[in-house]
């Protein structure tokens, strides 16, 4: 039998601790004398050294020797072990480290709650409440909640007069708002368990409801009287997402437990993460100034200092393109690619002193038609609207159109000298960075504008990501700089970046949009995780400036670099080239050839 | 080379460089016409943009010893006229950090005026 010390009055625990452990004679239920207000911290009792029935001499640890974290990480455990069930084991845990596991009360109340003794409930909450302070509108409302369940079993089980009564003489009291006392009047007029069911949300009567209420119940308790539920687990869900947090080339996406051991820190290697080149196109002569995915990562677009855009198909298994068009019109170079959202048509621009903008029909390699309003327009960037009807396009000597996709210019902004342009996904709001280094919002439809960020140096080029949230600014002689749009504050500038002189490109990219990669005069490519300013990658390999980076946004692992020295490389994961290998793949050296 | 990043000082009267027309300055900028160079006329400015600088050397001029550095168009790296980067004496300390255009070399432009909210462009 267990001893009961210390005359506090609490009555034994029924549950935590088995009577027949052959344990007899052991104190840790003397709880008494470490409890002094009744209220467990984990406290531990002292406790004798006892012989196991066997014969052998279990060596019991005394409480002094164990410090707070360690009792409460045993209780922690003891939770866990219960929760699956292994009761000896928790018997055994609470005796030898002479820890109790749990409050006398809290788990006299957990008893009660399991067992449906809604009176002794009640009577063990008003205990508590004495002892711990609760508050009085948490006292209510704790009540309210077990005479719900009450309540409900009542129904379930048919008794409607008592349902009734219970309403009338315990709830009404306690005066809960009235909304509550319709809804649970209304479950009266329910015919069967299962209407009640349906209605409550409920899961009935038994186990896992009368769970649910001893979770809503230990809201309104100090944890040091019952331990949250499920702690050990969130503890260590907490641990997991935080490696993979520091984790600087993260691309999974399964909650971290599942796909994490627990038995090392998870760090992803870089294997995942596009590294080497898995193909070189050399098919521009001239320099290539810039290049882009198509929306759906099916396709892929360089544009070339001659004005030649090559158009190329992506093959998401080997990693590699395949040539499709190559495209002549715009003379004075490519200086900006944008893609329609659907993927069907191409915007190419000319540098400064270019007047014409041409729409090409990616499928056949046709232009579809030119925007050309005056000879002395300069319109060097544009950008698609979602519905890839329409789109925006602007340069520095002050033109700003939006036009349709049949090439009419349909509205005008004036006075704006345009270095870069991004479509919102509302379809409405148009993205502009000016010669004031600014960027502000545009709206065509009612002609209003505000302001989104002022920076100091001039603005090169920008881009969003797909939530919106982020916008990437290169700046002139300063680097890549990261905003955030809905605060409108710098984020992070990333460090590493040479830019002088040329135009450079940056984009987001990679798993979940975690990565930002840019190109850079000293001729690397430079990739940053969002949370970071040092990149953790540089790309080796081309050898002259490069002047635009983008990831493919369909496949994380696949990016591209165009160079001044006349050619993309692809970059993918080793893992890639190294299945190459295995397959006897020698393709990927013919294609690097012209 | 790679597509060379040019910026804009706005302003209703540009000036250009007379080779590419590459925007360099506005009116607004102007501090005085009454300087001459190797061409002739020339105007001193505050701001300028879209120029390379050449190695600093020792000049002496008219109003004194100065280190200069001669400036030249960024796109296609025409002369264009000078930076002051130090004044010997101090009556000239005023045209440090300002660039010389010489008028020859440069052409004038209209252009629109800038709508900027509250006034001031920045840098």
């Amino acid at each position: 039998m267990q001893t009961n010390g210390g005359g506090l009055g609490y009555p034994a625990p029924e549950d935590d601790f088995d009577h027949h452990s052959g344990m007899d004679g052991v104190d840790d239920c003397d709880g008494g004398g470490g409890v002094p207000n009744g209220v467990s911290n984990g406290e531990c009792v002292p406790a004798a050294a006892v012989s196991s029935p066997d014969g052998g001499t279990v060596v019991e640890t005394k409480a002094s020797m164990l410090t707070r974290s360690q009792q409460e990480v045993i209780r922690l455990i003891g939770q866990f072990l219960r929760n699956l069930g292994l009761n000896r084991t928790v018997e055994q845990l609470a005796t030898e480290s002479g820890c109790i596991l749990e409050d006398p009360t809290a788990s006299q109340l957990r008893q009660h709650v399991m067992d449906g003794k809604w009176e002794k409930v009640d009577s063990d909450i008003l205990q508590l409440q004495s002892i711990l302070s609760v508050s009085s509108e948490n006292l209510t409302e704790m009540r309210l909640l077990i005479l719900e369940q009450k309540y409900l079993e009542m129904l379930e089980d048919g008794k409607a007069h008592e349902a009734l009564d219970c309403l009338r003489k315990h709830v009404t009291p306690l005066k809960p708002n009235n909304e509550k006392v319709r809804q649970l009047t209304s479950y009266l007029m329910c015919s069967s368990s299962e209407d009640v069911r349906r209605l409550a949300k409920w899961s009935g009567k038994g186990a896992a409801s009368r769970g649910k209420l001893l979770e809503s119940l230990q809201a309104f308790l100090p944890s040091s009287l019952m331990v949250p539920p499920q702690r050990l687990m969130t503890l260590l869900n907490q641990a997991a997402q935080r490696q993979v947090d520091q984790c600087m080339f993260h691309c999974y996406s399964d909650s971290p437990l599942d796909s994490m051991s627990l038995l090392t820190d998870h760090v992803c290697s870089k294997e995942q993460f596009p590294c080497v080149t898995a193909q070189i196109l050399t098919d521009s002569t001239e320099d290539v100034w810039f290049c882009r995915f198509s929306p759906d990562g099916a396709k892929f677009a360089t544009g070339a200092k001659d004005g030649s855009l090559i158009i190329y198909d992506v093959d998401k298994e080997s990693y590699t393109m395949k040539k499709k068009h190559t495209l002549a019109g715009q003379n004075n170079g490519i200086a900006h690619i944008s893609w329609s959202p659907d993927s069907a048509y191409i915007l190419t621009c000319g540098p400064e002193g270019s007047s014409e903008v041409i729409i090409w029909n990616v499928e056949t390699g046709q232009q579809k038609t030119k925007v050309m309003q005056a000879n002395d327009d300069s319109l060097t960037t544009a950008s698609w609207h979602r519905d890839s009807s329409r789109f925006v396009a602007g340069g520095t000597k002050g033109h700003f159109y939006q036009c349709n996709v049949d090439g009419n210019v349909v509205a005008t902004w004036e006075g704006i000298r345009v270095q870069g342009l991004v479509c919102l996904s509302d379809d409405r709001t148009v993205l502009a960075a000016d010669s004031h280094h600014r960027i502000r919002a545009y709206n065509f439809e009612d002609h209003t504008d505000f302001e989104i960020l002022q920076e100091h140096y001039p603005i090169m080029s920008f881009t969003v990501n797909e939530s919106e949230q982020r916008a990437l600014i290169n700046i002139a002689t300063q680097g890549v700089h990261l905003w955030d749009l809905p605060s409108k504050s710098l984020v992070r500038k990333f460090i590493g970046v040479t830019q002088t002189f040329y135009t450079i490109h940056s984009c987001f990219g990679g798993f979940n949009e975690n990565f930002v990669a840019s190109g850079s005069e000293d001729c690397l490519v430079y990739i940053w995780h969002v949370k970071g300013e040092e990149s953790i990658a540089k790309l080796e390999g081309h050898t002259r400036t490069v002047n635009c980076v983008h990831w493919n946004p369909t496949l994380p692992g696949m990016l591209a670099s165009a160079s001044d020295d006349g050619t993309v490389r692809i970059w993918a994961p080793e893992s890639t080239l190294s299945s190459r290998i295995v397959d006897g793949m020698q393709e990927s050296e013919d294609q690097t050839q012209l | 080379m790679g597509r060379i990043f040019l910026s804009h000082l706005g302003g209703s009267r540009l000036f250009l460089c007379a080779n590419c027309e590459t925007p360099l300055t506005n009116r607004t900028e102007l501090i005085s016409t009454r300087f001459t160079g190797a061409t002739g006329r020339a105007f001193l400015f505050n701001r300028v943009v879209n120029l390379c600088f050449s190695e600093v050397q020792d000049r002496v001029m008219l109003t004194g010893r100065h280190m200069v550095r001669d400036v030249s168009c960024k796109n296609c790296e025409a002369k264009l006229g000078w930076v002051y980067e130090f004044a010997t004496e101090e009556s000239q300390r005023y045209k440090e950090g300002r660039v010389i255009l010489e008028r020859a070399l440069v052409t004038e432009a209209e252009s629109f005026e800038d709508k900027v909210s509250g006034g001031e462009n920045n840098n």
